[in-house]
């Protein structure tokens, strides 16, 4: 039976969930009680202000949509902005996918911290020119794709030769380009094509920690389906991809590499043989990679394990092929010891920052103000343009959406400030390819061989200790760069589902080596949230991280976050790891909206699937149909597609003004999330399954609502009425899926005046709401609603051009931003959409059958495609 | 008996009767004429006047709300439309003294709101417009409206007393910007079928409009 985590602490959770406060006197209820009725606000007649000079897009609605790219550590995400009104409010992929990182943004976008002292360029480009005629003046830049920026760099540096740049990232991408070189004697990026590949090898990778993570998810995903590929994972750490995989070997950093130096043998890319089988592992692994395989390496393997990686790629006929690097220099971490010796420093990258005293002249440029001699406020990507390459090399156009609200200046235009010059504005050939949404320029194929004698230049792997520690980026914030975006804080993380903190992330055998797994077991036994707190040494330098065991895990592998723990020497460090006798509490939600002892996510074989027959439903019920519209509104949900990133939760956030309400109230299980992944471990693996409101056709939710603020609607959904709801939450209860979510405090108002309430309406965070979708305060019921304003919306549109409502013309937020496309919404009604040849699969089932609800929501099982000459019980090398 | 036990009787008893008391002040219905305040003229910065301008003129309803065929909403004018005119015609009339000062200082003009429906209820005016609804319906003979005011208060059943029993309000496209138009319910019906007019019970769903 797929567990959520450790079985026995699940009971005080839930009991935790529905009593979060413990007893309170029946005084001082009734005292809260009476409170509440000060809440009423007299009637104000408001006034109508329209312009004096009305720009165009006001007669039409104010709805636009731009073609933009948004830079994520340097590398550009194409996406589509919505804007209302020329405010920009979400954020679509125009390709594939996309990251997380671009919607979150948003945040930062309308932040109030961003505004600092009114920033005095002048003043600041002065005092900068002052520093370049004394003596060099070290430049730290992030990573940088962008040609036109190295052009301004370069005429920067002919002018003022005391001008030194160094490129910082603490997640680099150097060991790529290296092992290229070794491999073909130039340095390259390569570009991987996953959907032709049968058979794909994950070696220690995950979604965030390649540029192009989701846009592999995305392509890998449309083979998971029938016919099959088959996707191996072998990795140091616990990562989504690898929860994917149909077989997956967890292996410490050192020993992966020495896997890969088998595989390399066997396959005959070095000479000799492989000194083990791993169970059998790599012999069938061999196999199969021969039928039409791909290696896909994480960037942060040793450049010797990059060229294995690439010599096996050349020897398999993979789908992958090479572009020069994305960077002129790539940006590494070590830039940051120069950053801290430099006597005159300009800091303008992001992640980890280091002390900025004691120098004779320092300057941070960042989004947000910081304490620092001279801190100028760059701006925000929507808010000025520029030209980035992408992860598959191509150069994509930017423009900014909105002038910059808070005085910030993009890199390109403090460079030519410092030059004086002034930015061109947009040519023809970029304005075209925004307009038409495509790049500026398509990658340029490099033709390269392997030279041979590999074995003789090859570089040493990973050395071998008994804990080998991997610094990784956190899945939400990154390097830390994403601290003060509270819905990144919030997300729930892969595989931990912690929220708001990062954790040592460990195995079972090795916490229970220190001595504390029994600890830990025992708090989650009482639903205590501390977390023993470790001192992790590594590398000369020492964090304190809390403890979190996570099976599966690699024996002798550890994980910490980049964003907790940094170093500027590289991210793999054999590491001593000590109690400190303090605690520190965590909160993950992945007891919260617990289903109960069901097989939630229903997992099938290839052939299975194929042969199944769609069951014949049991159409029994004792409530009376509901009247017929003119459309009936569904959706199916993948499992086979869906890899757990959680970008529907953040789309459906932004979307719906879903506030973020504090590490507190998560720990009570009062996450406003409306779309929740939940994370099984299970025999086959972890699977994870998107839940939101299932639109049940037979609610049990609507019966017992006693003001009917929820009500079904002729077209199949399920209503939430806010201006009805007194807050009963009698509907809740009754909630088989747990789907529904409460205001128990003014959650949004409290969101938006950034912890205060009375600040919500002079913050301009307000500016960031959606104003299709009330924004509710407390004491109201909310839930998943089929994105009603998006159906209304397009209702409304077809009334006005005349037409009816377009096949596909509907995406709910969740469906648009999936990387994997496992959600659709569709009309049932409607012949040629696909959301009925969904629901004829054999992989069809409704979550909770028994609960005889008739959900709207379907799922489609999850695939796996395993190899028939591998047996059961992977292991560790 | 004892004092305090009486005391706390009589406040029972009291709250008892005085919630009856509201329970039938409430369900009487004999404070619903409270919404009348809302068919009141209201008094404008500027007094601009509909009768003479939609109704003596004869300008359009579009010419300064015309974003009510396309979007959500029906738009106030912004200046640059009063100006369109009267930076020639009556270039110096004290009445349209704030509309001058607008236009020069770039300030806007902050009229009274008339119709003003709660943040809850989302109307969108394209799709009523689109679908044969006019402009006298809701709002009435504005072009016989010195001062605007709304004939009836916007309350939920105003709402619905068409959205029950659409074929009655109906008319041709034609004739939305028509004030003078009558609907007639014969034809009501065949326009419902001809511009897809949903039935009683799919207008009266809760989304159509509260979300």
């Amino acid at each position: 039976m797929p567990e959520r985590g450790y079985g026995e602490s699940l009971e005080k959770e839930l009991f935790r969930e529905e009593f979060p406060f413990g007893p309170v006197s029946r005084r001082g209820f009734l005292a809260l009680g009476l409170l509440t009725l000060a809440a009423c606000t007299p009637v104000v007649r408001r006034k109508g202000v329209p312009y004096v000079r009305q720009p165009e897009w006001v007669v039409e609605g104010g709805r636009a949509e731009f073609v933009t790219a948004v830079p994520h550590a340097g590398l550009a995400e194409p996406v589509l902005v919505r804007h209302y009104q020329e405010r920009p409010l979400f954020l679509a992929p125009l390709e594939a996918a996309m990251s997380p990182y671009p919607l979150a943004g948003l945040y930062a976008l309308y932040d109030p911290d961003r505004k600092g002292k009114a920033p005095d360029w002048e003043g600041f480009l002065a005092a900068w020119r002052k520093a370049l005629g004394e003596g060099e003046t070290l430049l730290v830049l992030p990573r940088l794709a962008s040609p036109r920026l190295e052009g301004l760099l370069e005429r920067a540096q002919a002018r003022y030769p005391n001008l030194k740049v160094a490129r910082f990232e603490a997640w680099s991408l150097e060991n790529v380009y290296r092992g290229a070189e070794i491999l073909f004697g130039q340095r390259a990026w390569p570009v991987y094509a996953p959907e032709k590949a049968e058979v794909v090898l994950l070696l220690d990778v995950d979604l965030h920690e390649h540029p192009a993570g989701y846009l592999w998810w995305a392509a890998l995903s449309g083979r998971r389906i029938p016919p099959m590929n088959r996707i191996y994972a072998v990795e140091s750490g616990a990562g989504l991809l690898g929860a994917m995989a149909d077989h997956r070997l967890a292996l410490k950093p050192s020993a992966l590499e020495a896997f890969l130096l088998d595989l390399a043998k066997a396959l005959g890319v070095l000479p000799g043989s492989p000194t083990s089988s791993y169970g059998g592992f790599l012999p069938a692994l061999v196999e199969d990679l021969l039928r039409g395989g791909l290696l896909l390496p994480g960037v942060h393997l040793t450049p010797a394990a990059q060229a294995l990686a690439m010599a096996v790629n050349a020897r398999l006929g993979a789908p992958v092929r090479y572009v020069p690097p994305l960077e002129k220099e790539a940006a590494t971490p070590g830039a940051f010891l120069e950053a801290e010796r430099a006597e005159r420093l300009v800091w303008a990258a992001e992640g980890p920052l280091p002390d900025l005293k004691g120098k004779g002249f320092a300057a941070y440029l960042g989004l947000y103000p910081k304490e620092a001699p001279f801190s100028l406020p760059l701006a925000h990507p929507l808010e000025a343009g520029g030209q980035y390459r992408d992860a598959l090399g191509r150069l994509w156009p930017a423009q900014a959406l909105v002038k910059p609200l808070y005085g910030g200046r993009s890199l390109e235009e403090v460079l030519a400030g410092l030059l004086g010059e002034d930015l061109p504005a947009l040519t023809p050939e970029e304005k075209r390819a925004l307009a038409e949404g495509r790049p500026l320029e398509e990658a340029r194929p490099l033709a390269l061989a392997p030279k041979p004698g590999l074995e003789g230049r090859l570089p040493s792997l990973r050395q071998e200790a008994p804990l080998e520690l991997t610094l990784r980026p956190e899945a939400s914030l990154y390097d830390g760069r994403y601290r003060k975006n509270p819905y990144l804080e919030e997300l729930p993380r892969p595989l931990t589902r912690l929220v708001w903190d990062g954790a040592l992330l460990m195995g079972e055998e090795e916490a229970e080596a220190l001595g504390l797994l029994e600890e830990v077991r025992a708090r989650e036994r009482r639903a205590d949230p501390r977390r023993p707190l470790l001192r992790v040494k590594a590398g000369g330098r020492e964090a304190l991280l809390p403890l979190w065991p996570l099976p599966g895990l690699a024996k002798g592998s550890l994980l910490a976050p980049l964003s907790h723990f940094f170093h500027p020497e590289g991210v793999a460090f054999p590491a001593e790891v000590a109690a400190t006798g303090r605690d520190y509490p965590l909160v993950s939600t992945q007891y919260h909206g617990y289903l109960g002892e069901v097989e939630a996510v229903k997992v099938l074989a290839e052939e299975e699937a194929l042969k199944a027959e769609p069951k014949e439903e049991k159409r029994i019920s004792f409530y009376p149909p509901w009247p017929q519209g003119e459309h009936a509104w569904a959706m199916s949900v993948d499992l086979s597609r869906c890899v757990g990133c959680g970008l529907c939760t953040l789309a459906c956030q932004i979307e719906n003004n879903i506030p973020v309400v504090g590490k507190e109230e998560v720990a009570k299980g009062r996450e406003m999330h409306w779309i929740r992944i939940d994370r099984y471990f299970a025999e086959e693996g972890v699977l994870h399954q998107p839940v939101m409101c299932q639109h049940c056709e037979k609610a049990p939710c609507e019966a017992v609502c006693p003001v009917a603020a929820t009500e079904h609607s002729t077209e199949g959904l399920n209503l939430m009425v806010y201006n009805r709801c007194v807050g009963t939450k009698y509907c809740s209860a009754n909630c088989p899926y747990k789907a529904r979510r409460f205001n128990f405090f003014p959650y949004a108002e409290a969101f938006i005046g950034q912890g205060d309430p009375r600040r919500a309406k002079e913050s301009p965070l307000a500016l960031l709401m959606n104003p299709e979708v009330t924004v509710r305060s407390r004491g109201v019921m909310e839930k998943c609603t089929y994105c009603v304003q998006r159906i209304e919306g397009a209702r409304a549109q077809a009334a006005v051009e005349g037409r009816k409502i377009r096949t596909g013309e509907i995406k709910t937020a969740c469906q648009e931003v999936c990387p994997g496309k496992a959600i659709h919404f569709g009309d049932l009604l409607d012949p040629e959409d696909p959301i009925q040849a969904h629901r004829q699969e054999g992989r069809h089932y409704a979550l909770l059958e028994e609960a005889n609800t008739w959900p709207r929501t379907t799922y489609l099982a999850h695939l796996k495609n395993k190899n028939p000459k591998l047996k059961e019980a992977e292991h560790g090398g | 008996m004892r004092r305090r036990n009486r005391w706390v009787k009589t406040l029972f008893w009291g709250t008892v009767l005085g919630i009856f008391a509201l329970l039938l002040v409430v369900f009487s219905g004999v404070a619903v004429g409270a919404f009348e305040q809302r068919t009141f003229p209201v008094d404008q910065p500027v007094p601009f006047s509909h009768a003479f301008h939609a109704g003596g003129l004869g300008l359009s309803c579009r010419y300064c709300h015309p974003s009510v065929e396309r979007a959500a909403y029906a738009g106030l004018p912004p200046t640059e439309t009063c100006m369109t005119c009267h930076t020639f015609i009556k270039p110096d009339s004290p009445n349209l003294a704030l509309v001058r000062k607008s236009w020069e200082t770039g300030e806007p003009i902050r009229w009274n709101r008339v119709i003003n429906l709660p943040d809850f209820v989302y109307f969108h005016h394209g799709a009523h417009v689109a679908k044969g609804v006019g402009c006298a319906e809701c709002h009435g003979r504005v072009d016989q409206m010195t001062v605007v005011y709304q004939p009836q208060a916007f309350t939920m059943k105003f709402c619905l007393s068409c959205h029950r029993n659409p074929e009655a309000h109906l008319r041709p496209r034609e004739q939305v910007f028509n004030m003078a138009f009558t609907p007639d319910p014969e034809l009501g019906k065949k326009l419902k079928e001809a511009y897809a007019i949903r039935s009683a019970e799919a207008l009266t769903s809760c989304n159509t409009c509260h979300r």
